[in-house]
């Protein structure tokens, strides 16, 4: 500062140069100290920033997660599946959970992996999915983030909807075999009028 | 001089201050989050639970581990279920369960909060369903119609002897397979347009997942869209007597505010 303003003053030879060099020490000084206080609180903002951005997106991608597989099961369950058998069925709500979850920008979609466990009547449709967390550095000083977020979930289904279907007769062939058969309603039986119940009746 | 010195304090002060308050909200608001997040699971488990257990009433079968074993693949210890109410009212069965568990902190426990109790109430009654336009001859589309291997799935009423077939909507159009092997009553095998038939001379209820035994792939019949009901007066000696058609869905459950219960 006194540098810069120097020269300046010397040159116009101003009584006013000392005043200046008095009055800029303290403001180097205070200059200094903002440095040094940014220097120290810069790591804990970055940590603050990190951690929070690793925990958001980790629950954000567990939330697109469980909706992807929902959306899957729904999907799965309105297919006729005629020509399927139970493994194909786990293998297309695994992909089509992955695909789901790429479409939304939800990362590491790959690590998915689903399961099915038949227990009786209801089927439990069982997946996990990995967050790897991006933000490691501030474990080197405070044990805040684990390496991985290991998210697990299941839904329990209907055994039905991921049981193959069995149809063998085509709508034509159906009705082509039923047409020999009448099946208009046959007309109500007609209670006989007396002269007593009619409005003429003596 | 002075002045700076003062604000140069004062600097210090506002950041140590700004610092420590800004983590611990960020931590406070992590915190929210994952107990958000755990509170969400156990409302789900809750009400699967009271939709399995509705179901399994519905079909006459009684398993006491069933709400356990529900909140054992949601990741949730059986202890969790803190109350479990069942009742009969107006043909239908109720069930209501209350459910409780702690929700552990990542940072608030360093200020002493390791845990948060979470709290879920759910219930869950039986109904039954009875489809619109309902002609001899004709698709009647249902809600679809998932099967399961408990208890009956569908009722017919009819006027006439009948033959049922159920259906699948599918690339060529609807598929149908003859599930009058699956009616609890006796039926009688009858020759149409040269392939056999079981023809129906009661009122009946079905269990789709049963198998009939001259059938391959018989139980494989999952999901349903569509029933489809013939008459054949002919095939009976006596007529099931109802006064019109009427196929009622018999294994809806569905969730209801727990103050209904």
């Amino acid at each position: 500062m006194q540098k810069l303003f120097s020269p300046y003053l010397k040159s116009i030879g101003s009584p006013d140069a000392k005043a200046v060099s008095r009055i800029s020490k303290p403001l180097r000084r205070l200059s200094a100290q903002h440095l040094v206080e940014f220097i120290l609180f810069f790591p804990f903002f970055l940590a603050v920033l990190g951690i929070l951005m690793d925990f958001s997106m980790a629950l954000y991608s567990n939330y697109k997660f469980n909706l992807a597989l929902h959306q899957s099961i729904n999907m799965i369950s309105m297919e006729n599946k005629l020509q399927s058998d139970v493994t194909e069925i786990a293998d297309r709500i695994k992909n089509t959970t992955r695909a789901s979850m790429k479409n939304s920008k939800a990362i590491y979609a790959d690590t998915v992996e689903t399961g099915i466990v038949f227990m009786g009547d209801m089927t439990a449709v069982t997946a996990s999915y990995n967050y790897i967390t991006a933000f490691t550095l501030v474990n080197a000083f405070f044990p805040a983030l684990p390496e991985k977020f290991f998210f697990k979930t299941a839904i329990i289904v209907n055994d039905a909807i991921l049981r193959p279907n069995y149809y063998s007769i085509t709508n034509s062939d159906l009705e082509y075999i039923f047409s020999t058969l009448s099946q208009e309603d046959e007309p109500e039986p007609t209670t006989p009028q007396t002269p007593e119940s009619g409005e003429g009746g003596a | 001089m002075r002045r700076l010195k003062v604000l140069k304090a004062n600097i210090a002060v506002t950041t140590s201050v700004f610092l420590a308050t800004f983590i611990v909200f960020c931590a406070f608001g992590l915190d929210t989050a994952f107990v958000v997040l755990d509170r969400f699971k156990l409302q789900k488990a809750t009400e699967t639970v009271a939709l399995a257990s509705a179901a399994y009433l519905n079909s006459g079968a009684v398993d006491p581990n069933l709400p356990s074993e529900v909140l054992q693949i949601h990741g949730l210890p059986a202890a969790s279920i803190k109350t479990f109410e069942t009742k009969y009212e107006d043909g239908s069965h109720k069930v209501r369960i209350t459910t409780e568990m702690p929700a552990e902190t990542y940072f608030l426990r360093f200020a002493g909060v390791g845990y948060v109790v979470l709290k879920a109430t759910s219930a869950a009654k039986t109904f039954t369903q009875t489809p619109e336009n309902q002609k001899f001859g004709e698709a009647i589309e249902l809600n679809p119609l998932l099967t399961d291997k408990r208890g009956e799935d569908f009722s017919v009423e009819s006027p006439y002897g009948y033959y049922v077939f159920a259906g699948i909507d599918s690339d060529a159009g609807i598929m149908w397979e003859d599930v009058g092997c699956k009616a609890n009553v006796t039926t009688t095998d009858r020759t149409v347009g040269l392939k056999e038939f079981k023809a129906i001379c009661e009122n009946a209820s079905f269990d789709l997942s049963q198998p009939c035994d001259y059938k391959p792939y018989s139980d494989s019949i999952g999901v349903v869209k569509y029933i489809r009901v013939y008459k054949d007066p002919d095939a009976c000696l006596v007529q099931p007597g109802a006064s019109k058609l009427e196929v009622k869905v018999l294994n809806n459950v569905r969730l209801i505010n727990p103050k209904d219960f």
